[in-house]
């Protein structure tokens, strides 16, 4: 049933992961936050999504890029700084955009793309226009003030938009213990007084998918705050897995590693490990070409 | 000649602005007080458009200037330049650079009015401008309106911009009403306020109307001051000043805070970048406010901001003139400034801000 979605997901795995097979030779030449490990749920968005969507993420951008179903060969040049990358070479990583699917702007200043998508459904709800604003952004942004003055607004004007939290546990290296006094991000939405919703890494397809579309639908009328648990598989910024940096344990590495759903779809079946083969090697190739150009 | 005073024709310029066209909002924290006379009756008249914002000066600055980029154009009024500090996160950090990032298919023509007090006590925390500050924002325009028709050019004009406009409006400058030169103005640039041939001040902000009254009392006896009102912060307009301190040899500038990297500083520079300051007889004095801070006292606060007689009296010495001289016009420039208290911008002003 989830079929195809599920490849989907294997195919952004691949992406990021030739990415990071490709970091290494340094001609990507900008800060490259990478989503391996986060990729589950990314397909189940953009089923749900019907009509017109405004985006705006914050610097783990490939995430709503590849969710979006952005061009993907026009990020690729755009981690080379080519002026024909998505966005011409000025923004790199951290600023994926296109305008074409609905990213509207990746900010990598933490929190700081918040009050972006809060202006988006501000002046949808303003001109009775049905469009779908979504502000997709980390734990760390939960520390910071603007997110509670966007809650309250949006809670008090009643905004078209879709707060997606994706608590990956890490604000860089420091763990979500030594920076909040409980690890549930919708004690924030709850305050002011925001529907919320949750899903993690070992629900089901069907669950994660079910999820989505409620939190979509619920949006356009209100503001809905959808929490996603995931775990980063790779370092916070570049190309290397990450078992041990900072606040991380090796134990905790290999349980999240055990449990993450793209990697066991891998392991389990032969034409998803032929899949993301042959998609690994496509993004290699390409990668390997513009390399050979520059 | 418009009758309406700088308060009056900005009610009358946002009430078009929202008459006409349904996608223009105006948003107020506080929005049914009035923001000093500014907006009066307006959220009763405009319930639709009209949207009150809370203490959250961050996420409503940032969710103007967005929502401008999409199907509205906004119109947002903080009570004081110090509360929009708090929101320079998302004025330095996403202004101007959406369109940056996108070659100029998601700009955002918005206005902010931001208000700079003075007197009754304002104190330290409500009487900063921090004007080179938000000039430094690459791409946002920040303009310093004096007179009425200052106020209607940005209103006329700022939807048509492709970026975020910052009105800094002078508390003390709402009782402006427009003098001849003020209302021949039909750019957002700078402009001459008054003709002389003797000496050029360069001045932006309240500071203009000092700058003005002195002139006026320096004609009397045939000296001729030529008051340059900047007003578009972002544009300056070196030329205009060239040809002004071309012609009088002498060049007195009038910031509105004494700061490091004033506006001063960056009209000497253009100036001088442009080796335009060759001609001057002697070189530039620059005035401003004396310190770094107001203090709330009015006994105190008399010492602390640029009064006339400082600009009357730095002309004198620039210009050279006979004690005598001099003497009649300080003395006639105290009589009337002295004539209404310190702290008040006249004498129907009641306070608090």
């Amino acid at each position: 049933m989830f079929r195809k979605y599920i490849n989907k997901a294997i195919k952004y795995r691949a992406i990021e992961t030739a990415i990071a097979h490709q970091y290494e030779n340094q001609k990507m030449r900008c800060p490259v936050h990478l989503s391996i490990g986060q990729e589950y749920w990314l397909p189940f968005l953009k089923k749900n999504i019907a009509g017109k969507v405004r985006c705006f993420s914050s610097h783990r951008s490939h995430s709503m890029y590849l969710a979006l179903e952005g061009d993907i060969y026009s990020m690729i040049e755009e981690l080379y700084g080519l002026q024909t990358g998505c966005i011409m070479g000025r923004g790199g990583s951290m600023h994926l955009k296109d305008l074409g699917v609905g990213l509207e702007a990746s900010v990598p200043i933490v929190g700081s793309s918040l009050p972006l998508a809060l202006g988006s459904a501000f002046s949808a709800k303003h001109s009775k226009q049905r469009i779908l604003s979504i502000a997709y952004f980390g734990d760390g942004a939960c520390e910071e003030g603007v997110l509670h003055e966007c809650l309250n607004y949006a809670s008090v004007n009643m905004l078209p938009i879709l707060f997606i939290c994706e608590n990956n546990l890490y604000s860089c290296n420091t763990s979500l213990a030594k920076r909040q006094p409980a690890d549930n991000m919708t004690r924030f939405a709850d305050a002011a007084r925001v529907k919320t919703f949750q899903f993690n890494s070992s629900d089901s397809f069907k669950k994660i998918d079910f999820v989505l579309s409620n939190s979509i639908a619920s949006s356009y009328s209100a503001p809905v705050f959808l929490e996603i648990k995931s775990y980063r598989l790779y370092e916070h910024c570049g190309y290397r897995i990450d078992r041990e940096f900072g606040d991380r344990t090796l134990s905790e590495y290999n349980l999240f590693e055990k449990l993450d759903p793209i990697a066991v779809e891998i392991n389990r079946n032969s034409t998803s490990k032929k899949l993301f083969d042959q998609t690994f090697q496509d993004i290699v190739h390409i990668c390997s070409n513009i390399e050979a150009s520059l | 000649m418009n009758s309406l005073s700088h308060a009056q024709t900005i009610l009358v310029s946002t009430e078009e602005f929202l008459k006409s066209d349904p996608s223009n909002v105006l948003l107020c924290e506080g929005i049914a007080d009035g923001f000093y006379s500014t907006i009066d009756l307006l959220s009763l008249k405009y319930p639709e458009q009209s949207y009150e914002i809370p203490c959250s000066e961050n996420s409503m600055v940032g969710m103007a200037l967005s929502a401008s980029s999409y199907e509205v154009t906004t119109l947002v009024c903080l009570q004081r330049v110090e509360f929009a500090l708090l929101a320079i996160e998302q004025l330095v950090n996403n202004s101007a650079k959406n369109s940056f990032f996108t070659d100029k298919q998601r700009n955002s023509p918005c206005l902010f009015r931001f208000v700079i007090g003075r007197g009754w006590g304002q104190g330290p925390s409500h009487s900063q401008s921090f004007e080179t500050l938000f000039a430094q924002i690459p791409d946002i325009n920040v303009f310093m309106p004096v007179f009425p028709n200052d106020s209607k050019l940005i209103f006329a004009n700022f939807k048509n911009l492709h970026h975020p406009c910052i009105s800094l409006e002078h508390r003390w400058a709402h009782y402006s009403f427009d003098t001849d030169a003020s209302k021949n103005n039909r750019a957002l640039s700078s402009y001459r306020v008054t003709n002389g041939k003797d000496l050029t001040v360069v001045s932006y902000s309240y500071n203009v109307l000092l700058a003005k009254a002195v002139a006026d009392e320096f004609k009397k006896l045939n000296i001729g001051i030529e008051v340059i009102n900047l007003f578009n912060l972002s544009q300056i307009n070196a030329e205009l000043i060239a040809r002004s301190i071309a012609k009088t040899g002498l060049l007195m500038l009038l910031d509105l805070d004494d700061r490091t990297y004033s506006v001063s500083s960056e009209v000497l520079g253009k100036l001088a970048l442009k080796d335009l300051l060759g001609c001057l007889r002697r070189p530039p004095e620059r005035l401003s406010n004396h310190g770094i801070y107001s203090p709330s006292s009015p006994k105190l606060s008399v010492d602390y901001y640029l009064r006339g007689t400082d600009i009357a009296q730095a002309a004198c010495d620039l210009l050279d003139l006979d004690r005598y001289i001099k003497d009649i016009l300080l003395q006639q420039i105290a009589l009337v400034e002295e004539s209404v208290p310190s702290d008040v911008p006249n004498q129907n002003f009641t306070g608090p801000f």
